[in-house]
């Protein structure tokens, strides 16, 4: 079964659909093989992630996905991290007895970040290949896939970030938390349990009208936990002199520095962090193996809020799964005990919850290509297995919410950085769009 | 919601500001004397100088991750690398197109285009080659001098900046090699009657500007990462400071003039948000051309509502029956750009 299915995937054809439809956008092929899961790991996979119904797997089809990422300019990065834990559920649940996953990646990178025409096409795109259903990141490229999948009936799941100033639109879900505010709100929980004493914080994002919406939510964040925002700093993406910064944040004087930019931005801040001078302690929400590999010892100490994930140590089997066959298969990418990204776990795990949504519409004896279908699928049960948390075979659960489009509930960690090794501290639910359960401390 | 705090003008802050200032001024300081000299003394628009810069600071990472080399052999092999790169663009690019067109003035624009050409080839082999960033780990310690914060790192790329560019001034104000450089700046032409090949000079202020751009570079990159446009903004503030300082000014002026951008950059926090200081460099562009072509303005003569501008901005018409001063043959300027007929 699996063998046929693998040599489809690896065969590096184009996938069906690509280049049709007038889509000015690069299409990616998959080259990766996936590795050949053994038996015990398709149970523990099936137990744990499999569809509820196990009469309807889709096992005989041939299922097209659509995907749109940056291929290409400063966020490729997020395209191997996205797309590569896609890719290995697109191989893997074959493998498990479900349909055959044929990926339509489209790309929407520029050397600006986004080419929202690009999106706008990739769209079109998946309409005429027929796609039901399609797979995005950078926030369903900044907005510009909403509309086509409105359009053409073609549900969207952004795995990289919450809903943000999207919420409620049809046929858009993101699958995260809301992204950063559940987790700043996290860390001030944390805060006030370990640090009673601190009340003052300082907000570090990027600069520009674009950023502002997340900016004055976290702000907004911080103050209805009960702290005094002594001011922003913020910085153009792409800054790699922080100096001038630390010396603004050193003038706030605040007990704890909130460092809300990510990727290697923040890794740089961090990287010189160490010798600013400043001894506030910094909590991130952006942790990964290649900032940890930039940023080397500015790590040490900084605390970390994302999803509940170490891949040094996981809590769970389907966390050991996927940890073992992203290493063994992406190892272009940095290593190291934070590798694989919490981000590549998500992508991975909406895989599975494609293939729940899949095996509920066969249920209904829908179509696979009908968009509205697997929304609604997905409306009738918007809570499913997640890889992150849980024990055992037992995974824990995300939960849609139906109104914003949003999770309502994703497990998130407190982790400190020991030794260039993320060291669990507590962990809480995300709720809501910016709140947060009770915090565990571990 | 909350606005971004700008930074309170205390002593404290002065004085953290004023050494941010002269750490990010050394750094523009070097690629402004090291472009400087090239566009002012070769003439040649060399805006590769940014992408050779971002390799340079690629390559000392890359050596030193992969073989575990100290900073300064790094540093060396990288700016060795990038200089032959810089030379060999003059030599294989640059100058034949300038005999080409036949005059180095002319020539501005198409060397410009050429240059523009190789800039992006050498960035794009960048992002293939490395399309993650490369790690250094140079070892840097912090530096508290009074309330002030620095690091080792930092200290050591100040000093050294100001080590390089002052020698390179003792160097063209002192030695021969320096006149000889000096004499080929103000007449290419002339230089060739009194033995001197304008050929060799460029080579040799091509190899001179780069390795400094390579000790900034890579000390730059040590600070942070490298990264494939870690240059461009730099050579942007460096035709700045060599526009303002003017062709005939010793690098060390140019430098000083970088290293005052620098400061005011870093003090311009006080009074405006920091993510519009790198603008303020612009900003003093634009006030020093506008100025320029106020002075430039004969007031009485607009006054009496004719002619509108002075002779500084605007050449006399040509009498009519004026002769063209004849061009140069191909040949001719060939001799002059390379030296050979001496």
């Amino acid at each position: 079964m699996g063998g046929v299915v693998l040599s489809a995937c690896s065969s590096g054809s184009k996938s069906g659909s690509g280049g049709s439809g007038g889509s000015t956008g690069t299409t990616k092929t998959d080259t990766k093989a996936g590795g050949t899961l053994t038996a015990a790991e398709k149970q523990t996979l099936l137990e744990m992630a499999g569809p509820s119904n196990k009469s309807f797997t889709g096992k005989g089809l041939t299922w097209k996905i659509g995907g749109a990422f940056p291929f290409s300019g400063p966020y490729q990065y997020y395209e191997t991290i996205e797309a590569d834990g896609l890719r290995l559920a697109a191989q893997h649940i074959p493998q498990l007895g479900g349909p055959t996953i044929d990926l339509n990646l489209q790309d929407f990178g520029s050397n600006s970040g986004v080419d929202t025409q690009k999106a706008v096409d990739a769209s079109l795109n998946f309409h005429d290949a027929g796609n039901g259903i399609s797979i995005s990141g950078i926030q369903g490229a900044l907005g510009a896939l909403i509309p086509g999948a409105e359009k053409y009936k073609i549900l969207n799941l952004d795995a990289g970030a919450g809903v943000g100033t999207f919420a409620g639109k049809d046929y858009y879900w993101a699958m995260r938390a809301n992204y950063p505010m559940n987790n700043v709100t996290v860390a001030l929980d944390y805060i006030k349990k370990t640090q009673p004493s601190a009340r003052k914080a300082v907000v570090v994002y990027n600069s520009g009208a674009a950023y502002a919406p997340v900016l004055n939510a976290c702000v907004a964040a911080t103050k209805a936990a009960g702290f005094t925002v002594t001011g922003t700093t913020t910085q153009p993406i792409g800054t790699t002199d922080w100096s001038d910064a630390y010396t603004s944040i050193q003038s706030q004087n605040p007990d704890v520095i909130l460092l809300v930019i990510n990727g290697n931005d923040c890794a740089y801040f961090l990287k010189q962090f160490a010798t600013s001078g400043l001894k506030q302690p910094v909590f991130t929400f952006s942790y990964s193996a290649p900032q940890q590999k930039l940023a080397g010892a500015g790590f040490e100490d900084i605390y970390v809020v994302q999803e509940d994930f170490l891949p040094a140590t996981p809590t769970n089997e389907w966390q050991k799964i996927f940890t073992k066959y992203y290493r063994q298969e992406y190892k272009d990418q940095p290593a190291g005990p934070s590798s694989p990204f919490n981000i590549s776990a998500n992508y991975y795990n909406v895989g599975f919850v494609l293939w729940e949504l899949a095996s509920r519409v066969l249920a209904n004896k829908g179509k696979l290509t009908d968009g509205t279908a697997l929304q609604s699928a997905l409306e009738d049960n918007p809570t499913f297995p997640s890889i992150f948390a849980g024990s055992g075979t037992t995974p824990a659960k995300i939960t849609f919410d139906k109104t914003s489009h949003g999770l309502a509930s994703c497990p998130l960690a407190v982790m400190q950085i020991k030794s260039e090794k993320p060291k669990l501290m507590a962990v809480a639910n995300a709720q809501g769009s910016s709140g947060a359960g009770p915090l565990k401390m571990m | 919601m909350a606005a971004e705090v700008l930074t309170p003008l205390t002593t404290t802050n002065f004085a953290q500001l004023t050494a941010n200032g002269v750490v990010t001024g050394s750094s523009y300081a070097l690629v402004a004397v090291g472009f400087g000299m090239i566009i002012h003394i070769a003439h040649r628009f060399h805006i590769a100088y940014a992408a050779i810069y971002a390799l340079m600071a690629f390559l000392a990472a890359q050596i030193q991750t992969t073989y575990g080399w100290p900073f300064v052999p790094a540093l060396i092999v990288a700016t060795v690398i990038g200089v032959i790169i810089a030379v060999g663009s003059e030599r294989l690019v640059y100058s034949p197109l300038v005999r080409r067109v036949g005059d180095r003035d002319r020539a501005l624009f198409p060397v410009f285009v050429a240059s523009l050409g190789l800039s992006t080839a050498i960035e794009a082999l960048i992002n293939i080659i490395w399309p993650n960033p490369v790690t250094t780990t140079f070892g840097v310690s912090a530096i508290k001098l009074g309330p002030v914060h620095m690091t080792s790192l930092t200290v050591t790329s100040v000093i050294t900046t100001w080590v390089a560019i002052l020698l390179v001034a003792a160097v063209i104000r002192w030695t021969k090699l320096g006149r000889m450089i000096r004499a080929v700046r103000v007449n290419p032409s002339l230089s060739v009657d009194f033995g001197i090949k304008p050929s060799s000079m460029y080579m040799i202020v091509f190899a001179i500007g780069t390795s400094l751009g390579g000790i900034g570079a890579v000390f730059l990159a040590a600070q942070s990462a490298p990264e494939s446009d870690m240059g461009e903004n730099l050579v942007l503030y460096a035709i700045t400071a060599a526009f303002i300082a003017g062709a005939a000014s010793s690098p060390w002026v140019i430098g000083v003039l970088a290293l005052a951008m620098g400061l005011i950059q870093s003090w311009s926090t006080f009074f405006i948000s920091s993510t519009w200081s790198s603008f303020v460099i612009f900003a003093i562009l634009l006030i020093f051309v506008m100025t320029k072509a106020i002075r430039a303005v004969n007031w009485g003569r607009l006054a009496r509502g004719r002619p509108k501008y002075g002779s500084g901005l605007v050449k006399p018409a040509e009498p009519a029956l004026a002769q063209p001063s004849p061009e140069p043959s191909a040949q001719e300027s060939q001799q002059r750009e390379s030296g050979v007929g001496q």
